[in-house]
């Protein structure tokens, strides 16, 4: 090993920090005291608890994953954690499942309860053994589930590091960050703990943004607009970091003469319940969100670009809340084909010349299956277009899935193990890398500047937005 | 023109724009609003910043730690402003091109200066000639260089008289 890798085991023995906690209880935050975030409570038995939780929590998918593993290896050449430090055996998927596996098997597959040292069964013996376990869980493993293609046993590894996540996250085990989002997440009803009144006056700005633009004083963002062909649902990092997005997607459902609206309350289609492995906030972010949509009467859902706001709100989110899906999601990447389809919405390729390439979301692509969609749009909006290699269900995570942007205590290892995305990005000699999940923004600009590519992020929105014909704006011209 | 932003930064290039700045304040009478933005290293955790301009140790931002900052900004312009009182300060969280944004719309200011920190340099996530050049109001750029290099982007260069900057003394921003 290099001198420039990271001793595991600083990472596997970072301790519980409770400051957030502290922090929440002395706040009296009412997610805490209404009991749907838990705080760490060194008085508690634990360990207990958390075999108690295990036995309540296994299904058939999950049982087949935690007894399917032959350790035949074969996951270690799909991880990025794994070829990233080819010398470290705990950076094998099969070594982070096997920690939830051998407790599994210790108190419930009959072999490791009759002979446990002969199926490496163990037990976790106290909470610092339980801190270990969510290091593992938390920071070596961004959920992307390039291993679960590649195991020829069908072992979902990422399924096994969520429901151990989850029961972490039942004791009030897990990193600072994961508990600030879940809290957020409980009190204002979306993970960046956004104002009604900032996502209000947000959408206002960008309507003033396309009025201008467009001098078109009767373009209007209508709120809560009833009996829309479409709602229009945003990621909380839009409207704090990026408003420009929505702007873009609301001046092209313009152009297109569509009909849309965007509710004031569960507008969130992102969803923390799905990296801190918490079933009933999963389920609440998404009622939220479908009840909105039910509420204003709309036809459909259209989710903007985000990989796992896409897989929580189009397929994980109805099973957490246990809600009938009764009204059909979309992608905006799918809005967008339609328009240009029908010829509602007019590009003009010429208009992005530089060499773009394209990153697969691991949640829109290998969890997805929205591999073509991306790129059938980049062939009719830009003039460059270079293929990633490997790329579609069997691309790189961009290291910023499974929450981990959240986790910073996490963030040296997460940049080693970047080498192997960045290493991908460099090869194809584009100048811009374009994605359609706003995590995955985020996490490429970290790599980006941290290995100094010459390199920008762009969204498809983004590069739709540019190539947009607008007929009288352009006839002016 | 009825208030000034000025996007602070403690660099060289950052005084030379609060040079420019105050200065055109001054002779014009008007307000002149700092914004400070507390670099992070991180995308989500805004609240865990670099604790000083060396940027080797992080801190959680605390309301202690907010207001110890806000006294070091004050501090920081206070002995260069004299007698001028106004003058506004306001530390900012976030995506810089989209927090000022922000403030633009609330009328915070209607010229931005900024200092030229480098050509090419990030700023809120895009290049900073791309971002000046794209933005709703006029701006100017002072450096990289030298202190009476001027940058401009289309709406500056419209009204450059009033910027007390002369022609030939400032060249446009391609984005």
């Amino acid at each position: 090993m290099s001198d420039k890798t990271i001793n595991i085991s600083d990472v596997v023995n970072l301790p519980l920090d409770l400051k957030e906690q502290k922090k929440a209880l002395e706040q009296k935050s009412t997610a805490v005291l209404e009991g749907k975030v838990k705080v760490y409570d060194p008085n508690k038995d634990n360990v207990k608890n958390l075999l108690e939780m295990l036995k309540n929590r296994l299904s058939r998918q999950i049982v087949s994953s935690l007894v399917g593993c032959v350790h035949c290896g074969m996951c270690s050449d799909s991880c990025h954690y794994a070829l990233a430090r080819p010398h470290d055996p705990t950076m094998t998927p099969a070594y982070k499942a096997d920690q939830i596996r051998q407790i599994f098997k210790r108190y419930i597959d009959w072999t490791g309860r009759i002979f446990p040292w002969w199926v490496h069964a163990k037990t976790p013996k106290n909470d610092e053994d339980l801190n270990r376990l969510k290091n593992i869980v938390f920071g070596t493993c961004s959920g992307c589930r390039r291993c679960t293609l590649n195991c020829p046993m069908g072992v979902d590894t990422a399924t096994l590091v969520r429901l151990t996540r989850g029961l972490l996250t039942e004791l009030g085990i897990v990193p600072e960050g994961v508990f600030v989002v879940d809290k957020d997440s409980w009190e204002t009803g979306n993970q960046m703990g956004v104002s009604q009144e900032d996502y209000l006056e947000t959408l206002e700005w960008q309507q003033e943004e396309v009025q201008a633009e467009l001098d078109d004083p009767n373009f209007k963002i209508s709120i809560d607009k009833e009996d829309c062909d479409f709602m229009y649902t945003v990621n909380p990092r839009e409207i704090k970091y990026d408003p420009r997005s929505i702007g873009y997607a609301c001046k092209i459902f313009h152009i297109a003469g569509e009909s849309w609206t965007m509710p004031s309350f569960g507008w969130d289609q992102t969803n923390f319940g799905l990296f801190s492995g918490d079933d009933k906030l999963g389920g609440y972010i998404a009622k939220n969100l479908y009840e909105a949509a039910k509420r204003l009467r709309a036809k459909r859902i259209v989710i903007s670009e985000c990989g796992h706001g896409y897989r929580s709100t189009r397929w994980e989110g109805y099973n957490w809340a246990k809600y009938k899906q009764d009204i059909p999601s979309e992608s905006v990447l799918i809005t967008l084909i339609r328009y240009i389809n029908q010829g509602l919405i007019k590009v003009d390729p010429s208009r992005n010349p530089l060499p773009i390439t394209y990153h697969d979301s691991c949640n829109l692509a290998r969890s997805g299956d929205i591999t073509e969609e991306p790129r059938w749009i980049l062939e009719r909006i830009c003039t460059d277009f270079r293929e990633m290699y490997p790329n579609r269900s069997d691309n790189f995570c961009c290291t910023g899935g499974g929450g981990a942007l959240s986790m910073v205590e996490y963030k040296p290892l997460r940049m080693e193990v970047a080498k192997i995305k960045a290493d991908q990005l460099k090869a194809t000699g584009a100048k811009l890398v374009c994605t359609s999940c706003h995590n995955c923004v985020d996490g490429l600009s970290d790599l980006i500047k941290h290995y100094k590519l010459d390199m920008q992020v762009v969204q498809i929105l983004d590069l739709v937005a540019e190539a947009l014909v607008i007929p009288e704006k352009d006839e002016k011209k | 023109m009825e208030a000034i932003g000025l996007c602070s930064h403690y660099s060289r290039q950052g005084d030379w724009a609060f040079d420019y700045a105050f200065g055109l304040a001054s002779k014009k009478d008007i307000q002149l609003n700092i914004f400070h933005w507390l670099e992070s290293p991180f995308r989500f955790r805004r609240e865990i910043v670099y604790a000083d301009s060396k940027k080797q140790e992080v801190v959680r931002v605390t309301d202690e730690f907010q207001v110890k900052k806000e006294l070091e900004l004050r501090e920081y312009y206070e002995a260069k402003l004299g007698d001028f009182v106004k003058v506004g300060f306001r530390l900012c969280e976030g995506n810089e091109g989209a927090e000022l944004a922000r403030c633009l719309r609330r009328r915070e200011y209607d010229l931005l200066v900024m200092g030229y920190l480098d050509r090419g340099a990030d700023f809120g996530g895009q290049v900073i000639e791309r971002f000046a050049s794209n933005f709703r109001t006029p701006v100017v750029m002072v450096g990289p260089d030298k202190p009476n290099s001027f940058h401009l982007n289309k709406l500056a260069a419209d009204i450059a008289d009033q910027l007390g900057i002369k022609e030939g003394e400032w060249s446009l921003i391609e984005g």
